[in-house]
């Protein structure tokens, strides 16, 4: 029945094509095909994910490090620079994770106002890991993204590469005991065009390190088309980058080969279609994105609960209509919500775009829907930076002190574990199961 | 005149220059024309040279018309034709036009303008002054050029920014500047401004001042962060929007709004200037201090004035023609064309009665009390009658009563006769048509008298004549009868006073929700209490607007403000202007008068179109700029 | 003797020019038709104000923009034989891609479009003294309607651009695809419109979203 809706969807798509007729002489013959070179085929056998259709799965980024953990990294990606490390009055941190759960923790330079100590978890250890694919499994979470920035892993720095490795090691693991998705996305951010280069490296050692597209050893690694999916994010962004549309198109090609190893999620600027505001006014970026499987537009921070509609309708709209005829997959950003005053030293931007209990974020999962996405990628699963974490938080009222700053809590009438509830919800729609409208469900 | 000899010989210097710094086959040494190293060597010369400045400024005054500025040359005939017709202030006595594409341009000029500023940066190091001298030359020279630039700014968003002088070397392509976005043009506007604030003295005279530049900065950051805030009212779209060559970011009018508001109290806490004549004794008092500010600004140069430009003379290119084109048919002393800028009802509405402060007062003119119905007279409906063809004003804003000229009202001497036809005793009504009627022995005439120089409305003859039911008064000089000749008129034009920068002000704090909003309240009531309010009323968007309103009303202001807070599409969307018939009833005798609201006699609907709210950029062919949307 | 050459030179500079203008006229047109996609329908259009297309001749810098009938229907039988960049702007359908299109002779060119919004089991007829119009919406993007109007003009042509009377009504909120609107205008109060006369009426409907058009019902005519 599924089946039938798909080729329904299909001939519709055909339709939607001008028709062009013309009254001169016909277009000259096409230049004959190449010799056809054979695709590869893998044995999908066992795999539980052939399809990012229909799935919703969140961004991982298990950049943390705890000071004491094995990763020796100290308290990477909680220290702030800017301020001088990691202590009350400097973090990089806004929320503040709910610790109830975690077996394995570690001491943090930050008390609770009762003089006890708050502690942190590190990504590095199997136990913690395992705890957010367990969640993922208990919420109804599909997967996630494991995200992997160009910039660390690099052979000039044997840590960082080392702590990837090992989070993407621990995150294969529990994704297959628990079921749940899991692929890898290259972020590109700080990259020059050498490092643009070298990701086809670490790619192709990742593929026999942990036999990625082995169907037996890895059977939750996310398919798309029928090979495995990996996703490239940061192309065409006009944030003056070293690197190049064409450095990524190179890259695309050789990842892709021609056999097509693999098939391509790019992450591209929201105004990817029209070519303005965060978008490199190049057309060159649409000619790549035809040539990959699917694109994932990044529309964190451009819009809030307030201006969603006007500012995602006609862009959803539009980008479904252009993704139809071009045939490429498209899945929509959704976020709970923005709070980044300690990451920029600056109070006003806690809660800068708020998450409003919950209706900021459904009210993007139904603006999809209801547009016709199938599918959705939810950032992120345990971004505290930024503030757009949805697993479990430690709420307002729970928080350590933090000297002239504060943290960020979930309101003190929600459960911890409300973003996750409600990804939840998110899920069972986009799986068609439940009834759901644009307002918020209620627990 | 010997000044205005100079001048244009000043002109074809620069003229000559232009043509010949494009083909070195005409460089030759004219000898009948002064050289600009002359000119700036003689400090007379530079003071020529600024006197040619400031005339060139873009001030929207009495010689700003569809064809641009200073229109008050040889032949200024545009059959009075004025900037408040393409708003909602009035319409013309014959035309119906609105804003045509080729209206309003400023570009060849600005550019100009920018171009001999430009010329006296470079000669203000090598002048032979003291160097304080050289700083309020350098502040005039700031000033003046952020005035260009916020002339081309508000009509085509992001310009071209030629910050220093062009040197041509051979290759026209090296003088082409693209435009920039429009923020950084307005951040330009706020930088020059800066500049001549930083360098002007507080003198007050006829040059700029600091408190002009000031004045100036507040004006323009108003005008930037409307359009921020703004812009979203009427979305566009192309390549012009998509370069950000057009439309400023939302975030970016918070910005904006701080710097109009600190400007404003810059002057406001100077000291320095007030409103003039701030406690009247009654409206009728603030009625006449109203119409004599602007009859002669000279009486607030202490004051309210903070910038007067100057119509000295009778004369091509010195006087200006508001007397001719304005005053009423029956002081017209033989000009043909008189009483052509008729105030609409639309603004007559907006002014507040004394008696319900902080609200329009529409002109009720029925018991049945429908101010939207404007379908003609209707023997069904029951006309409030009057005994008097103005009584149904009693209690509007003094402000209107020095504006316009109501029906009945004296000017120079005579009663103004305002009348638009008459109701039979038979119910019959005969409205707009010469004719007339015995009744009871006196004999009635539609327009009030027999002669088309003895009434001042409604008769078509010669496209004269208001047909809203409203004369103009603002700006006419009482005191001498009409020379009925082109370029006579002397009254001077205040280009920034006190009341406007209270009223930027206001609305930079209303608008951003930031500021002392006690004063931004204060600041309004004070207006209104200089025109006979005995009551203030809060610091709200629409209060703000509508004392802008009626407080600048004819300033040619109120088309920008239509035109940057993006209002333009809306307020015109297939929309007629009013009209008030003041028809005499013969129903009943005494006669009595009523008054009829209707759609503007011989007027067609108007409709804006958004682009619009951006000129178009002229000669994109050679210049190679990128155009406004919808061009 | 300078005068002289300078008049040589500009009449050889004339002279030139008039050889060098020997390009052919406007050979070739476009037309088409704006089909919804789904309904087959022609998408009714407004002809001033309304959706444009937007074309482009391959290395000139300046585009050319052709009007849409209230139809749906297009035509310019006035164009250059030449290699256009097409595309509908400030539409009232969810955006297109532009397109290359070659015109050579008088060339068809249709677009199928989604609406922004269907108006839909419509129906204007009159009552008494009163023009009635109810109808459904259907509408296919997330965003608000802003306004339903219903608008009246002599003119066939009729629409928000282009009416003598209006009744309207801000709804700015999404559209219940279940509910049926009615929109009425009472004749007499509108100055403009006389009793005795025929008149077009047409119900239309804005999406809130940047540039876009009215989406409209077929046309009526009705006598008053």
């Amino acid at each position: 029945m599924k089946k039938y809706a798909l080729i329904l969807a299909a001939v519709f798509l055909t339709l939607s094509c001008s028709k062009k007729t013309s009254s001169g002489p016909p277009n000259p013959p096409e230049p004959p095909d190449p010799p056809p070179v054979q695709e590869v085929v893998y044995d999908e056998t066992g795999c539980l994910f052939k399809s990012y259709n229909g799935l919703v799965m969140a961004g991982y980024q298990g950049w943390f490090a705890a000071e004491g953990d094995a990763s020796e990294r100290g308290w990477y990606h909680f220290q702030n620079g800017s301020c001088g490390g990691f202590k009350p009055g400097c973090s990089t941190i806004d929320f503040w994770p709910d610790m109830t759960e975690y077996t394995k923790t570690y001491p943090s330079p930050f008390q609770f106002a009762n003089g006890t100590n708050a502690k942190l978890y590190s990504p590095y250890d199997e136990e913690t890991i395992d705890l957010h694919f367990k969640w993922m499994q208990q919420y109804g979470l599909d997967g996630v993204f494991m995200q992997r920035f160009v910039g660390e892993i690099k052979n000039t720095n044997p840590k960082g590469k080392r702590h990837f490795n090992k989070v993407l090691e621990n995150a294969l693991k529990a994704a297959k005991k628990y079921s749940r998705a899991i692929c890898v996305m290259y972020d590109l951010s700080g990259c020059s065009p050498e490092d643009v280069a070298y990701l086809e490296q670490d790619w192709n050692e990742l593929q026999t390190l942990f036999k990625l597209f082995d169907n037996v050893q890895n059977p939750t690694y996310l398919r798309h088309n029928k090979k495995p999916l990996v996703v490239i994010w940061g192309v065409g962004f006009n944030d003056n980058r070293k690197y190049t549309i064409s450095d990524v198109d190179k890259l695309v090609d050789k990842i892709k080969g021609p056999t097509k190893k693999v098939s391509v999620m790019l992450g591209v600027p929201y105004f990817w279609r029209t070519l303005k505001n965060d978008t490199e006014n190049s057309t060159t970026l649409h000619t790549l994105i035809k040539k990959t499987d699917v694109i994932m537009p990044w529309a964190v921070g451009r819009y809030s609960n307030d201006n969603y509609t006007n500012v995602a309708g006609a862009e959803l709209a539009g980008d479904i209509q252009w993704c139809a005829t071009n045939k490429v997959d498209y899945v929509p950003l959704v976020f709970p919500g923005f709070s980044w005053g300690n990451l920029r030293n600056d109070p006003s931007l806690y809660n800068s775009i708020p998450r409003l209990k919950g209706d900021f974020l459904w009210k993007q999962v139904a603006g999809a829907k209801l547009s016709g996405a199938k599918s959705l990628y939810v950032a992120m699963f345990d971004e505290i930076d930024e503030g757009t974490a949805i697993y479990k938080c430690a709420r307002e009222g729970e928080l350590p002190l933090h000297a002239d700053k504060r943290f960020v809590g979930i309101d003190a009438d929600l459960p911890s574990d409300h973003y996750l509830w409600l990804t939840g919800q998110a899920v069972k729609w986009f799986h068609g199961e439940g009834t759901y409208n644009s307002t918020r469900p209620v627990r | 005149m010997v000044m205005k000899i100079y001048k244009s010989k000043i002109l074809l210097i620069l003229t000559g220059m232009m043509l010949f710094s494009c083909n070195s086959v005409l460089e030759l040494q004219p000898t009948d024309k002064i050289r600009a190293e002359d000119l700036f060597g003689d400090p007379q010369g530079v003071k020529l040279y600024m006197a040619n400045l400031y005339y060139q400024l873009p001030i929207e005054d009495f010689a700003y018309f569809r064809a641009g500025f200073n229109q008050n040359g040889g032949d200024p005939n545009n059959g009075g034709w004025a900037p408040a017709m393409s708003a909602d202030e009035a319409m013309h006595s014959e035309f119906g036009d609105f804003i045509g594409d080729g209206d309003y341009h400023y570009w060849e000029p600005g550019y100009k303008l920018i171009r001999d500023v430009n010329l006296l940066f470079d000669a203000i190091p090598n002048l032979a002054i003291r160097d304080d001298e050289k700083a309020v030359l350098t502040g005039e020279a700031s000033f003046i050029k952020a005035f260009a630039y916020f002339g081309l700014a508000k009509r085509y968003g992001g310009v071209s920014l030629i910050k220093a002088t062009q040197k041509y070397t051979g290759n026209v392509e090296d003088l082409k500047v693209p435009r920039s976005t429009e923020k950084e043009t307005w951040d330009y506007v706020m930088e020059l401004c800066d500049q001549a604030i930083a360098n002007l003295g507080p003198v007050k005279g006829r040059r700029a001042s600091k408190w002009a530049a000031y004045a100036l900065k507040s004006r323009a950051a108003l005008h930037a962060a409307s359009i921020a805030k703004f812009g979203s009212r009427a979305p566009m779209s192309g390549n012009a929007v998509t370069q950000k060559l057009v439309g400023i970011d939302a975030a970016d009018a918070a910005g904006y709004y701080a710097a109009c508001i600190a400007a404003s109290e810059a002057i406001m806490t100077s000291g320095q200037h007030s409103l003039y004549m701030p406690n009247p004794a009654s409206p009728a008092v603030a009625a006449e201090n109203y119409r004599a500010l602007f009859q002669n600004p000279e009486v607030a140069a202490e004051n309210e004035a903070i910038l007067v430009k100057g119509f000295t003379l009778p004369g091509n290119n010195q006087g200006h023609n508001y007397d001719i084109w304005y005053q009423p048919a029956q002081v017209a002393n033989g000009w043909p064309h008189p009483g052509r800028m008729n105030p609409t009802l639309d603004l007559v509405d907006a002014y507040e009665s004394y008696t319900n402060p902080g609200h329009d007062a529409p002109i009720v003119t029925t018991v049945e009390g429908s101010v939207t119905d404007y379908n003609g007279f209707n023997p069904a409906l029951n006309y409030i009658r009057f005994d008097s063809p103005n009584d149904i004003f009693k209690n509007k804003d003094a402000r209107l009563w020095g504006t316009a000229i109501l029906p009945g009202t004296v000017w120079k001497s005579a009663p103004i006769i305002i009348q638009a036809g008459y109701i039979k005793p038979d119910g019959s009504s005969v409205i707009r048509t010469k004719d007339q009627i015995d009744v009871g022995g006196t004999t009635y005439y539609t327009y009030g008298a027999p002669s088309t120089t003895m009434y001042s409305g409604f008769d078509t003859y010669g496209g004269n004549n208001t047909r809203t039911g409203f004369g103009f008064k603002k700006f006419m000089n009482q005191n001498t009868p009409i020379v009925p000749g082109w370029n006579q008129s002397t009254s001077d034009w205040i280009e920034f006073r006190y009341a406007e920068v209270l009223l930027n002000y206001a609305e930079a704090v209303v608008e951003s929700g930031t500021g002392n909003a006690a004063n931004a309240a204060k600041a309004i009531n004070d207006i209104r209490k200089r025109a006979g309010h005995t009551v203030d009323i809060p610091l709200t968007v629409d209060n703000v607007q509508r004392e802008r309103r009626v407080e600048l009303a004819f300033e040619n202001k109120r088309f920008w403000d239509l035109m940057r807070r993006r209002e333009f599409h809306t307020a015109f969307n297939n929309r007629f202007m009013h009209s008030l018939l003041p028809l005499v009833d013969l129903r009943t005798l005494p006669a009595k008068y009523i008054f009829v609201r209707v759609n503007t006699p011989n007027s067609n609907t108007r409709t804006f179109d958004t682009k619009a709210y951006y000129r178009s950029i002229p000669g994109i062919g050679a210049n190679g700029l990128v155009q406004n949307p919808l061009y | 003797m300078k005068k002289l050459s300078y008049i040589l030179l500009i009449s050889a500079l004339a002279a030139s020019s008039c050889k060098k203008d020997n390009y052919d006229g406007p050979t070739a047109g476009l037309s088409g038709n704006f089909f919804d996609v789904a309904t087959k329908a022609l998408v009714e259009q407004d002809i001033i104000r309304g959706t444009q297309i937007e074309i482009q001749e391959k290395g000139y810098v300046v585009p050319q923009y052709l009007i849409v009938k209230n139809d749906g229907t297009y035509s310019n039988t006035l164009l250059f034989a030449a290699t256009y960049t097409v595309k509908p702007i400030r539409t009232n359908f969810i955006a297109l891609e532009a397109q290359e299109v070659t015109l050579n002779g008088q060339t068809t060119l249709d677009f199928n479009v989604t609406p922004y919004i269907r108006v839909t089991n419509a129906s204007i007829v009159k009552s008494g003294t009163k023009v009635i119009a109810t109808f459904k919406l259907q509408q296919n993007v997330i965003n608000n309607v802003n306004k339903i109007g219903l608008y009246a003009h002599e003119d066939f042509r009729v629409g928000e651009p282009m009416r003598q009377a209006e009744t309207e009504r801000d709804l700015n909120a999404v559209s219940d695809p279940n509910a049926t609107y009615t929109l009425e205008m009472d004749i007499p109060t509108k100055d403009q419109l006389k009793t005795g006369k025929s008149y077009y009426f047409r119900i239309g409907a804005r999406i809130d979203i940047g540039e876009a058009r009215f989406n409209y019902a077929p046309t009526v005519k009705i006598d008053l």
